[in-house]
């Protein structure tokens, strides 16, 4: 489906949209609002893991591309440039966040009992099947915050491992290896809270 | 715990733990790897690593902002003078038919819904990954997903498949959060999730029945 065929309502489509914000047109905002809030928001909740903090960022990213949405000429798709304007807005702010409360060294190295244990040659608890969203969601929400936002790029939100170098200013590698200790130490978490609903029953 | 090995090819498991996360993801190279197709502990390290990662795609974008998110935005943009000042009527953001629906409510799910089945067109060439095998039952779409997958594909044929894996993730999401509350009828956000993802189902029939998908 190409942008242009994308319909918000009958007889607007988001380019037209767009077009009529750019010419201020309030309702346009709205509309353009309406269709990608949820996305927006959702990405900045599992990111920050706050619901006031998330709502900031939401707004922030939103007046942020309503703002800048005149320079928008259409050779990416729009919710491409939102969702990366959004990421930006929210690694500017756990950057800013990190002055004064954690550094962007220890947000992408979590502190060692925070990291994945090892189980070399533990062969209970197999994981296939058993994952529902319910609790995956909430494991992703207990990750420590440096795994969390790359797994949610990386894993939820599909961005590529030299996209997210790119954006929070580390190499390739350091990427996926934090990608994998975060996904270490999800299947923790899941582990974990399977057993602990097998010995509840 | 598999022997020492004496090269790249023969590692041993704390070796091919070191060398994971430059090898998943990159499809042969993992696959073909020595030490994985003689060691079953590390095949089910990396099939749970796999299997996280596939259930991770299938996550919805669940979570609506509060009202007063666009309040604050709509204030600020005429405030800078970005918007003219007065509240406008919205841009047919409603359906034209009677609804039973809220309209901000109908217009954040049909927005949140158009928004998927575009998305999974734009970003996936193939139709997004099913369901896992265990969640298949719970997650198949039922007697009138069928029926509705019938009319979308008869106005629409090249998105029956996007529909068909949005109401099996939709309905996974119900099966899951109606399983924890089965097991913990106190769990407040298993309830949530439940009545978000039937919100997020009906207004995939909703966006469905919309002609002006066609």
């Amino acid at each position: 489906m190409t942008q242009a065929k994308k319909t918000l309502v009958p007889g607007l489509t988001e380019a037209e949209a767009i077009e009529r914000a750019k010419a201020g047109d309030a309702a346009s905002f709205e509309a353009l609002y309406a269709l990608h809030k949820r996305r927006v928001y959702s990405l900045c909740l599992r990111m920050v893991g706050n619901t006031a903090e998330a709502e900031d960022l939401a707004q922030e990213a939103f007046l942020q591309l309503f703002r800048k949405i005149g320079t928008f000429r259409g050779e990416s798709a729009f919710s491409t440039w939102l969702h990366r304007l959004s990421v930006n807005v929210v690694l500017m702010h756990l950057r800013k966040k990190g002055l004064n409360e954690v550094s962007l060294d220890e947000m992408m190295e979590p502190q060692q009992e925070d990291g994945p244990k090892k189980d070399i040659g533990a062969r209970d608890n197999v994981l296939a099947g058993s994952i529902d969203r319910v609790n995956l969601e909430r494991c992703i929400e207990s990750l420590p915050p440096g795994y969390r936002i790359i797994f949610v790029l990386h894993d939820i939100e599909g961005y590529e491992h030299n996209e997210i170098a790119e954006m929070m200013g580390c190499s390739i590698g350091n990427s996926k290896s934090q990608l994998h200790k975060a996904r270490m130490k999800l299947r923790d978490l899941l582990r974990l809270s399977k057993a602990e609903k097998a010995s509840r029953k | 715990m598999n022997e020492v090995g004496e090269n790249k090819e023969s590692m041993n498991c704390a070796e091919f733990h070191k060398e994971l996360p430059y090898l998943i993801g990159e499809g042969d190279k993992l696959e073909h790897s020595a030490h994985l197709q003689g060691c079953a502990n590390c095949r089910e390290l990396v099939a749970d690593l796999q299997y996280i990662a596939d259930q991770a795609k299938l996550l919805l974008p669940m979570h609506d902002p509060n009202p007063r998110v666009w309040n604050n935005i709509q204030t600020s943009l005429e405030r800078e003078g970005v918007i003219a000042g007065g509240r406008s009527p919205r841009l047919g953001l409603t359906p034209s038919r009677p609804s039973r629906w809220n309209p901000m409510v109908w217009a954040g799910g049909l927005a949140a819904a158009l928004l998927l089945a575009i998305t999974l067109m734009q970003t996936n060439q193939s139709p997004p990954p099913a369901a896992p095998e265990s969640n298949t039952a719970e997650a198949a779409v039922d007697p009138n997903d069928q029926q509705l997958l019938a009319a979308v594909e008869q106005r629409s044929p090249a998105l029956k498949q996007v529909y068909a894996a949005n109401l099996r993730s939709v309905n996974a999401y119900i099966a899951d959060a109606k399983r924890t509350l089965e097991q913990d009828p106190g769990d407040d956000g298993a309830r949530e999730h439940l009545r978000e993802a039937y919100a997020q189902k009906a207004m995939l029939y909703e966006v469905a029945t919309n002609r002006s998908l066609e």
